[in-house]
């Protein structure tokens, strides 16, 4: 990227850092997501139409689930909220088989799920070569193609969890079809 | 100190600590705060009970204190935070003393530790962390002396110590006993740490001389506490059984230079026939209970030995039996080990090498110095005298403990120099 480019660029940054209010607290803010019952005005996803959780094949083949998120109303309200980050193992191949059946695996999954009002809300993601990362250094924004870090297992859609406690956010992330393509992590809010 | 004060404060402390901590924790979830006020009310005691005598109930005094101590910290710190509040202008206005209520509350005091031990051994926390902790809140080790027992450096054990509470306090592990449908998983993790523990102290005896606590002595008071709160579950007996076999033998095992002495080469009149007898009972009271599980079969093999009165009588076949029952519920590598070493001293040393060296090609326990050794006493007792120094020497080099190198070389000068002598080794 060009240099006065990059400039500019961190320009705007710092400035939306300002207005913010938020320069420093990174990883922190855009968490804060609203607890309450999300409505059909709230919802991620856009026009890909809902919430789908998962990365469920290939990279080549996306499939996109869709939800009803939007029509059931949470009951639940509990302390402890959860990101479960939806990890895929791309070694791991899935069989013919595997690819018509993953699937509605997932959509069960996201039904059962709502049904329990455990998952707030969730979103498959692309994949990590449409991933930019940008990083501030010196001043200058750095920007490069790719995610973050370059892991084995690449983050395919996230979900969160409204749970109890732990033991029941890892019996939520062991019933995620993904638990056998890959792996869940289970990242409890920060307070405060 | 007087003796007597002295003797009633280690009891207590025996008796009592996870008991205290665990009530504290239940009511204000500050594992902190828990410990620092069982140890303030240890430290009570110490100054008080000399001079004013030991009170009749020494638990209920020592609660007393600590609870009181945690009600005095506790208003303290909302005193502190209310005036932060106030400061800042966001005076909450929820009732502040429901704690203080839940504090007078004297009931489910025995689950607490149930409940402690649990939480304490949740498979979100690290392996190690569960040990420690295990050992930090519920038997009451000092910080310094659960690294010095594993030899890591205070800070790094005490770094351990606060990360493990820092997961359960942040990522929302519960402090109870888990519901029905997780119970038999996570008690096989339960037992799985408190066997840890005991094998660290096992290897830990025959290691370097440095003085250490007796992890051993701790897992088995442990082993003893957990079967006396979950009586209905027979594994926990099996692990008693287990642990009080492998312990009656503590005196026998080494010689007065330190020196290993294997199973069958030691006096079996030093071993503890007290724990022998209450580890009998245990595991009988145990398999009654008809749901066998992998501690009970380990400790049935365990009485195999404990109860032969002399080496030669030792009933292989029901040990080989035993292990081949114990394979089908856990593949472990090193159950798989002393499978062949039971098959060989039951039929022979050919078909014991032959299931040895099997496990050697297959790569498993590759850094594991038994395995050389097993198959060097196979070979040993073949009269293969040079293949069997070969595998002596392999199991050398990939020794611990300066007294397994020490008892190895021992059998590799045998072979090398003498003809092969008629016995056979084994733990």
């Amino acid at each position: 990227m060009h240099a006065k480019m990059m400039i500019a660029l961190a320009k705007e940054v710092r400035g939306i850092a300002r207005a913010s209010g938020s320069g420093s607290s990174c990883g922190r803010w855009h968490l804060r997501i609203a607890p309450r019952p999300l409505t059909a005005h709230t919802r991620l996803g856009g026009s890909l139409g809902g919430c789908s959780s998962v990365l469920a094949c290939g990279p080549g083949s996306p499939s996109r689930l869709p939800c009803n998120n939007d029509n059931v109303p949470r009951k639940r309200e509990f302390e402890m909220k959860y990101m479960m980050l939806v990890c895929r193992d791309p070694s791991i191949e899935l069989s013919p088989e595997q690819r018509t059946t993953i699937g509605p695996e997932v959509e069960a999954w996201i039904s059962e799920m709502d049904g329990r009002g455990v998952r707030v809300q969730g979103q498959e993601l692309e994949g990590v070569q449409d991933a930019t990362t940008i990083r501030v250094r010196g001043g200058e924004v750095v920007v490069a193609d790719g995610p973050f870090a370059e892991t084995k297992e690449q983050i395919a859609g996230f979900d969160i969890l409204d749970c109890a406690d732990l033991d029941e956010a890892m019996e939520v992330a062991a019933k995620h079809p993904v638990a056998w393509l890959g792996s869940l992590e289970l990242r409890p809010f920060a307070e405060g | 100190m007087s003796r007597q004060a002295a003797l009633a404060i280690e009891e207590a402390f025996t008796e009592e600590w996870g008991r205290i901590v665990a009530a504290l924790i239940r009511r204000t979830r500050d594992w902190d705060l828990a410990e620092d006020c069982a140890q303030q009310a240890f430290a009570e005691a110490a100054r008080r009970w000399p001079s004013d005598g030991v009170p009749r109930q020494p638990g209920a005094w020592l609660m007393t204190v600590a609870r009181n101590r945690a009600i005095d910290r506790l208003r303290h710190e909302r005193m502190r935070d209310a005036r932060l509040r106030e400061a800042a202008g966001l005076i909450d206005d929820r009732s502040d003393d429901e704690d203080d209520e839940d504090l007078g509350d004297e009931r489910g005091i025995g689950d607490d530790r149930l409940r402690l031990i649990f939480t304490c051994c949740h498979p979100a926390l690290p392996l190690e962390a569960r040990v420690a902790l295990t050992l930090r809140a519920l038997a009451g080790l000092t910080t310094t002396e659960i690294a010095n027992a594993f030899l890591v450096p205070k800070p790094t054990m005490a770094k351990r110590l606060v990360r493990a509470k820092h997961k359960i306090e942040h990522a929302g592990i519960p402090y109870r006993v888990p519901p029905a449908h997780l119970v038999p998983e996570r008690t096989s993790g339960v037992l799985a740490v408190l066997y840890l523990m005991f094998n660290e102290g096992y290897a830990a005896s025959t290691g370097d001389d440095l003085v250490r606590v007796d992890l051993c002595v701790e897992a088995v008071r442990l082993a003893r506490l957990l079967n006396r709160l979950m009586p209905d579950e027979p594994e926990s007996g099996g692990l008693l059984a287990l642990m009080l076999f492998q312990h009656s033998r503590r005196e026998a095992r080494t010689d007065p230079s330190g020196d290993i002495v294997t199973l069958e080469e030691q006096d079996r009149s030093r071993w503890n026939r007290t724990e022998i007898d209450q580890a009998n009972t245990i595991l009988d009271e145990a398999v009654r209970a008809d749901a066998i599980g992998p501690y009970q079969v380990q400790a049935l093999i365990a009485a195999c030995h404990a109860n032969a009165p002399r080496a030669a009588g030792t009933d292989w076949t029901r040990i080989a039996a035993l292990y081949e029952r114990l394979l089908e519920v856990t593949a472990n590598r090193l159950i798989k080990l002393n499978h062949a070493v039971a098959v060989g001293m039951a039929t022979g040393p050919e078909a014991g090498l032959a299931l040895v060296t099997r496990l050697a090609t297959s790569g498993e326990l590759r850094d594991y110095h038994l395995l050389p050794a097993t198959r060097a006493d196979f070979l040993r007792r073949l009269g293969r005298n040079s293949e069997a120094a070969d595998a002596y020497r392999e199991a050398v080099n990939l020794a611990r403990t300066e007294a397994e190198r020490r008892y190895l070389n021992k059998r590799l000068q045998a072979v090398s120099t003498g003809p092969a002598p008629a016995e056979a080794g084994g733990g």
